[in-house]
């Protein structure tokens, strides 16, 4: 069902789901950019229109929403275990076709590796996403080559043309609500992208052999990659954590456990007190990138990596994972010559 | 030939070891230009001048080898450079004003480097404005972070752009590299409590290092600018010195009043019989003492909550 | 929905001292739910969680081994004698000890990696296996040595053989790393011998392939690894490796399976 809403309505939209919900969507966080005088458009809590980016690609990503930075487990006071609460609110979430792909990865590693994860359970379940269409690719996108440029996995989707609100809503309970609001209800698709800028061919996991995990190209990110992890943590696929206990120091006896996120770029990821495992950064950006479009899809039929390209945004270093796909490709070829 | 030197020098022009030949002293604040007044200056030098420059030491443009005869010749091309430089004048097409207060060098600033913590440029028009034309001579340098590569620590005032770093615990990954790199670059102000960085808030320096590093966006700066004033450093030939932080985290408006107030200082307390009429800063500094002059430029001014004023000790340096 | 992540409490029954470094705790645990090669998630409220693979399985108690190697391990250490300890788990597949049936088994452990090796071994003496079984334990050097009070009960039913790096040879003990004595072992039938390997990465790999030169089938080797492991689920991510998580595919795999694996 479409609806095109004016600016007002949109407003009204939005307070309407923010009376029993929260909404989440990119926002702009001023002069919150790593340098001086930038801003940082990430996500967080939507009240009003104006809050929200539709324009930008956030440099991180909705998993904060999923799967908080740092996420409390439980309460140690005295001898007592207590669990820690998961807020009770429903969630909406503002993402993109590429982040809505992401999800699915989230959800594997979450819901299927294992027993399902008790506090990801908690929180997917109060969640419906909203679709920000795509009427054009950012930079560095490859969403096209990675088949993650369309979804119809929204509850709603919302185009901004002409200062109008397009939205095409698959959510029965909101459609009478989208239906009140709106000037007119035509039909709407939401924009997709056919073609990216940057192009790149996927190479196939099958064709991706131990020679090429071993292979000489990997070298160059030694001296390249930093280990400072941004490539991970801005990525909407990486899902790794790490468990934390500690004891408040105003008062010994309560603490917390709490989980948070962590990455395999950084120095100690896979370090035990015998054996430091991947210790060059050439053999840790082989570990993710082919788990980004190999081992992953191995264990679960489908690509990790949804091309959403965050992770060349913001490598400091100008490391694109492009560029090493473009490299793996031709390593491929190589062989096969 | 008779020639006032006294007038010609503060028209911004030299004496130099060539008699009859003057150089033309370009003034640009903040070290910044368009590089579309550039033909300008070739224009100079090539028509009046002897075909070279000089990058001045405080960031102006010196154009040597200009016959006296040609300085009004040559202040009527300067005034498109004098006005897109944003520089007070009396009178048009005569030239600069004054040379005493020296033009306010300052490094590249946040436009360009990821160090910045500032926009310098803009800084140093806007002190120029405050303190130009001004016959008193007073060194002013502007650096975009506590790296100074300005050098500001030679200077009368030294303005050190400071970020007051925020940590967002929550998004804190425990990675370790604002620790690491705090104890490697700067200050060694973090220091790990329960996996997440503690800042020292007396150690602390403004640096930015720590969000610089931060992979997650955990610590970020502040929306307000803050400075580190240093003063009282000079270059010369009897007791050349760096300057000692007077206030850490000063703001703008404070820095602007404090370097106002400090031109009624001199004015009140210079030695007019001074070699060539002008005493510096540091030596009637050295002369009334810290706390008179403490007193004469805080007079009024409105420090930041968090800021701190220590005294500068004036016995260091080197004494030839 | 269960919170996976949430300990239970068990009462430590009693600590033993093995060395220096190496404690063993005999937990009170009544469920039949563990099997050899399972570890648990071992933890001290505020100070942290460490994988710790099972030694012993008796009727009532568990033991867990736990070397002194960090803050959490030295906490549970000092402040546990008889207190509870916080568990979670069994995790991990443990070993398929199907296998070992009427099978010549062969068990080379290197340091720490007899914990888990134990109680394999006490496994397939204790019960009616028709198993022959034969050990190679290696430690650095005479210190080091774990098990002691076990070893005369082992050498009634097995072949024994103990090997330190570094000391003095004496009638029990050889000087060598395990590697050296493999070709001491009895491999008449490498088909139908089994072989389990447990210890540091480069000690199993240098004992698979020289066991295999003799003739064992790389699927009849099984290794168990050691990795960082935070949750136990295979959500944390740290002990993937390829397509396989460590702690819920793992941590004993057979060689074939990773035998070619980079990490």
């Amino acid at each position: 069902m479409g609806f095109v809403l004016d600016p007002l309505a949109f407003e009204t939209l939005l307070k309407q789901l923010n009376t029993d919900s929260l909404i989440y969507g990119p926002k702009l966080y001023k002069n919150g950019g790593v340098f001086a005088d930038t801003d940082c458009c990430r996500y967080g809590k939507i009240t009003s229109r104006a809050d929200l980016v539709l324009d930008k690609k956030s440099e991180f990503s909705f998993k904060e929403i999923l799967t908080p930075v740092s996420q409390t487990m439980f309460y140690f006071i005295e001898d007592e275990i207590k669990e820690a609460s998961v807020q009770p609110q429903n969630i909406y979430i503002f993402l993109r076709s590429c982040d809505l792909h992401a999800v699915k990865v989230q959800d594997a590693i979450y819901l299927q590796n294992g027993q399902p994860d008790y506090y990801y359970a908690k929180i997917r379940e109060k969640v419906k996403f909203i679709l920000i269409g795509c009427p054009s690719s950012f930079e560095n996108c490859f969403c096209v080559a990675m088949g993650t440029n369309k979804t119809d996995a929204y509850a709603f989707s919302v185009d901004l043309k002409n200062g109008n609100y397009y939205i095409n809503c698959q959510n029965d309970e909101l459609a009478p609500l989208c239906r009140q609001l709106a000037t007119k209800e035509v039909p709407v698709t939401p924009s997709f992208v056919t073609t990216n800028t940057t192009s790149v061919h996927c190479p196939p996991a099958e064709k991706i052999t131990r020679d090429i995990a071993q292979s000489k190209l990997w070298d160059e990110y030694n001296d390249r990659c930093l280990a400072c992890g941004r490539c991970t943590l801005v990525c909407p696929t990486c899902t790794c954590f790490t468990i934390q206990d500690f004891f408040y120091s105003e008062d010994k006896k309560t603490g917390e456990r709490r989980r948070i996120m962590s990455s395999c770029m950084i120095d100690g990821f896979s370090k035990t007190n015998s054996n430091n495992y991947r210790p060059q950064k050439s053999q840790r950006m082989r570990f993710k990138v082919l788990h980004k479009i190999k081992y992953f899809k191995e264990k679960f039929g489908f690509n990790m990596c949804v091309g959403c390209g965050r992770c060349d945004d913001t490598c400091p270093e100008y490391i694109s994972f492009t560029e090493c796909l473009k490299k793996i490709d031709d390593a491929i070829s190589e062989v096969r010559k | 030939m008779d020639i006032n030197t006294k007038k010609l020098k503060k028209n911004g022009f030299r004496i130099t070891t060539q008699r009859g030949i003057t150089a033309s002293r370009i003034r640009i604040p903040g070290g910044q230009l368009d590089a579309h007044f550039l033909p300008i200056i070739k224009e100079i030098a090539d028509k009046y001048g002897n075909g070279t420059i000089h990058l001045t030491t405080r960031q102006g443009i010196e154009i040597p080898g200009i016959d006296f005869a040609n300085i009004s010749k040559v202040n009527t091309l300067l005034q498109p450079l004098i006005e897109a430089c944003d520089i007070p004048q009396k009178e048009k097409y005569a030239g600069y004003p004054a040379a005493g207060t020296r033009n306010i060098s300052a490094c590249i600033g946040t436009p360009v480097c990821p160090y910045a913590c500032f926009d310098t440029a803009t800084l140093a028009k806007k002190i120029d404005k405050l303190i130009y034309p001004n016959d008193i001579h007073l060194k002013v340098a502007i650096t975009g972070c506590p790296m100074d590569c300005a050098k500001v620590r030679m200077h009368d005032f030294g303005i050190i752009g400071m970020t007051l770093p925020h940590l967002e615990e929550d998004r804190c990954i425990s990675c370790g590299a604002c620790g690491r790199t705090c104890n490697i670059k700067s200050v060694g102000a973090l220091k790990a409590v329960n996996f997440r960085p503690r800042r020292n808030e007396k150690k602390c320096i403004g640096c930015g290092e720590c969000v610089l590093v931060c992979p997650n966006a955990a610590w970020t700066r502040s929306q307000k600018k803050y400075f580190m004033l240093t003063a009282l450093g000079r270059s010369g030939k009897k007791n050349p010195r760096l300057a000692q932080t007077f206030i850490k985290w000063a703001d703008e408006e404070s820095i602007l009043k404090i370097i106002s107030n400090t031109y009624s200082f001199i004015q009140k307390y210079m030695n007019g019989n001074a070699p060539g009429g002008k005493e510096h800063l540091g030596y009637i500094v050295d002369r009334v003492g810290f706390p008179e002059f403490k007193k004469w430029v805080l007079r009024d001014v409105t420090l930041p909550p968090i800021a701190e004023v220590s005294d500068c000790n004036l016995q260091t340096g080197l004494k030839y | 929905m269960k919170n996976m992540y949430l300990p239970f409490p068990a009462k430590v029954i009693d600590i033993l001292k093995n060395t220096d470094k190496e404690y063993t705790f005999r937990i009170s645990y009544n469920d039949k739910l563990v099997k050899p090669g399972q570890f648990f998630e071992v933890s001290v409220p505020k100070f942290g969680e460490v994988p710790i693979s099972v030694s012993r399985i008796a009727g009532d108690y568990i033991e867990l081994t736990i070397r002194k190697v960090g803050k959490v391990t030295a906490e549970i250490i000092n402040s546990c004698i008889g207190n509870t300890i916080l568990l979670r788990g069994p995790y991990g597949n443990g070993f398929q000890l199907h296998r070992y049936h009427n099978k010549n088994v062969v068990i080379i452990t290197g340091g720490t990696g007899i914990a888990p090796a134990r109680c394999l071994i006490e496994y397939l003496l204790d019960n009616e296996l028709h198993t022959t079984l034969s050990i190679i334990a290696g430690f650095k050097n005479k210190e080091n040595i774990l098990y002691e009070d076990d070893f005369a009960t082992w050498h009634q039913n097995a072949n024994l053989l103990l090997a330190i790096e570094s000391g003095i040879k004496s009638d029990d003990i050889n000087i060598g790393l395990v590697s050296d004595f493999i070709a001491d072992l009895p491999l008449k039938n490498p088909q139908n011998t089994e072989a389990v390997i447990i210890g540091p990465a480069s000690m199993m790999k240098n004992c698979a392939e020289q066991l295999m030169t003799f003739g064992l089938p790389a699927s009849n080797i099984t290794l168990s690894l050691e990795r960082k492991m935070c949750c136990g689920n295979g959500k944390c991510g740290h002990c993937r490796i390829e397509d396989i998580y460590v702690c819920s595919d793992g941590p004993v795999f057979e060689y074939t399976k990773i035998r070619h694996m980079l990490d």
